[in-house]
């Protein structure tokens, strides 16, 4: 029963978040890749856990893969993952030093 | 013992004796955790200045710490990174979920103190949980057994019950030591606690219910609420684990009910296997006749390529497999990493060793990067799956910089490695532990 609440939850947050970086593309600033990142990712967990990280490219794109395929951000583009995984990589690369 | 008057424990005892309060004392506690943490690389300064305070202030500030107060800023930080109730010092590497861990020194103890037992979490806590209300709570056994069991906690509690100090280690524990560096939460040394536990011996339920000869594996599944559209949390272990003695269905840690991080009410205790078998927040166990096959149990998800593997490389899914016991190990806990000391001191050096399902046969130390050894003395386990603990006693000629390293072994003569072998997810993470001292510097 948890599960499908929770899924529902999702689904509904999915939707609001969808519209969201719309709605802050008006106030110009709400579409940056650091935008993205922050509102999408932080829907499920905290974001200490990726800023935490150091990881090259493919990695990256393997954890977006298991976000969207096997946690349930299917609401995320992919013309958005793909803007989130370059902020990620450029950000939280393996050559960013530990904070 | 000659040692600089600024070690962190001597400011916590500074703070004790000048009645300094309760929640200055956990926030103390928690920059420390922090701060030490962090800091543990940049050798060469005094544990004042490595929390993040200036050097060449140590006099006005150990004055602040000797009237019982902490510095303002510090308080303000501790609060506002939301320090976890019970878990007072926890380096807390994410939230939500919540997942923390405690540094080296803080583990001390030969039996591990519920507030300073690591908190691994993949979904969020659950309600009943927060209540510590266990009405309407039940645990279900069924799948391939005679007779399917449903129980209360007070029916489990009427049953005869075991304790047992037992291990219980994340798969993941030790993962900030892989280079190049993998995904997942960054635990250091500080994902394993020993607890004494008390529940009930789960061969006593099996046997109860009955196991038909299908039986071969479990699926273990608890009430936390999955993070976003994520299947639940669920891993199994093979009927003989599952009929192993100390592996038990656990109502108590230490003496007391469990805590809500822990996983009141009810909880599965597999020691000496990977951390994540041992489902927390427990509400039924689904016997299976095959291996379980659960989002957790297939994939990159807790296991391992069969081989070696590149570092920095992701061999197919095909060769990954189950993770099942930890492998040799071992940490100081005594002196804690940035220690001071003197010339010639005598430094008391202490710590646990343990080996998942095998037996620890000698711990050794070195003072010179592993070029001498010398055999710790060893206390034995008070049961199988128990800490040993070590003792030695080490102390350099001359001033610098050195580290202590401890390197245990077990029965079979498999020691713990100098450089951290590698795997996709970082799991298994056993180098050996090495301890900074700074002498007369």
């Amino acid at each position: 029963m948890l599960i499908g609440v929770g899924n529902l939850g999702v689904m509904v947050l999915g939707v609001v978040l969808a519209l969201r970086p719309a709605l802050a593309e008006d106030a110009n600033n709400g579409n940056s890749p650091k935008a993205l990142f922050e509102t999408h990712c932080s829907a499920c967990h905290s974001l200490e856990l990726p800023r935490s990280q150091r990881l090259d490219r493919n990695t990256w794109r393997w954890v977006v893969d298991d976000m969207v395929n096997e946690f349930g951000a299917t609401w995320i583009t992919e013309k958005q993952q793909d803007a989130i995984i370059e902020y990620l990589v450029k950000n939280h690369g393996p050559d960013r030093p530990r904070d | 013992m000659k040692k600089s008057l600024v070690s962190y424990q001597q400011l916590r005892e500074m703070l004790v004796n000048n009645d300094a309060c309760t929640e200055d004392l956990k926030r103390f506690d928690f920059m420390v955790s922090r701060r030490g943490f962090l800091a543990r690389a940049g050798g060469g300064t005094s544990a004042l200045a490595l929390l993040g305070l200036g050097a060449g202030t140590e006099a006005a500030l150990e004055g602040l710490f000797g009237r019982g107060m902490i510095p303002e800023a510090w308080a303000q930080e501790a609060d506002e990174a939301g320090a976890i109730e019970g878990k007072s010092g926890m380096i807390i590497h994410n939230h939500r979920p919540i997942n923390g861990e405690f540094a080296p020194h803080f583990l001390n103890d030969d039996i591990t103190p519920t507030e300073r037992h690591f908190v691994r979490n993949n979904g969020l806590v659950p309600q009943r949980a927060k209540d510590q209300n266990p009405e309407g709570w039940t645990l279900t056994i069924d799948g391939e057994v005679q007779n399917t069991l449903k129980l209360t906690l007070d029916e489990l509690k009427k049953m005869p019950s075991a304790t047992y100090q037992a291990c219980i280690e994340c798969g993941g524990n030790g993962r900030a030591n892989f280079d190049p560096p993998v995904r997942g939460n960054p635990w250091n040394r500080g994902a394993i606690g020993c607890s004494e536990w008390t529940g009930v011996p789960l061969q006593d339920l099996l046997l109860l219910a009955g196991l038909k000869d299908t039986a071969v594996y479990t699926g273990h599944y608890g009430e936390d609420p999955p993070l976003g559209a994520a299947p639940p949390f669920s891993r199994g272990i093979p009927i003989e684990k599952a009929m192993e003695k100390h592996t038990l269905v656990a109502y108590a840690m230490n003496g007391e009910p469990l805590v809500p991080l822990n996983g009141y009410p009810v909880r599965l205790v597999v020691p000496g296997w990977i951390g994540s078998a041992s489902q927390k927040w427990l509400t039924r166990i689904w016997i299976r006749d095959q291996v379980h096959d659960s989002h957790k149990m297939t994939g990159y998800s807790y296991r391992i390529p069969e081989y070696p593997v590149p570092p920095g490389s992701r061999p197919p899914e095909e060769v990954m497999k189950i993770l099942t016991s930890w492998q040799i190990k071992s940490m100081i806990t005594r002196p804690a990493a940035e220690s001071k000391s003197g010339v010639g001191d005598k430094i008391a050096v202490h710590g646990h060793a343990w080996a998942g399902e095998n037996s620890v046969d000698k711990v050794l130390i070195s003072t010179d990067y592993g070029i001498n050894w010398k055999k710790a003395k060893l206390t034995q386990p008070a049961n199988k799956y128990a800490w040993y603990h070590f003792d030695s006693e080490v102390s350099f000629e001359g001033k610098g910089y050195y580290e202590i390293w401890a390197r245990a072994f077990d029965q079979n003569g498999n020691a713990q490695p100098f450089r951290q072998p590698w795997n996709p997810k970082g799991y298994l993470g056993n180098v050996i532990h090495r301890i900074p001292v700074l002498v007369d510097v």
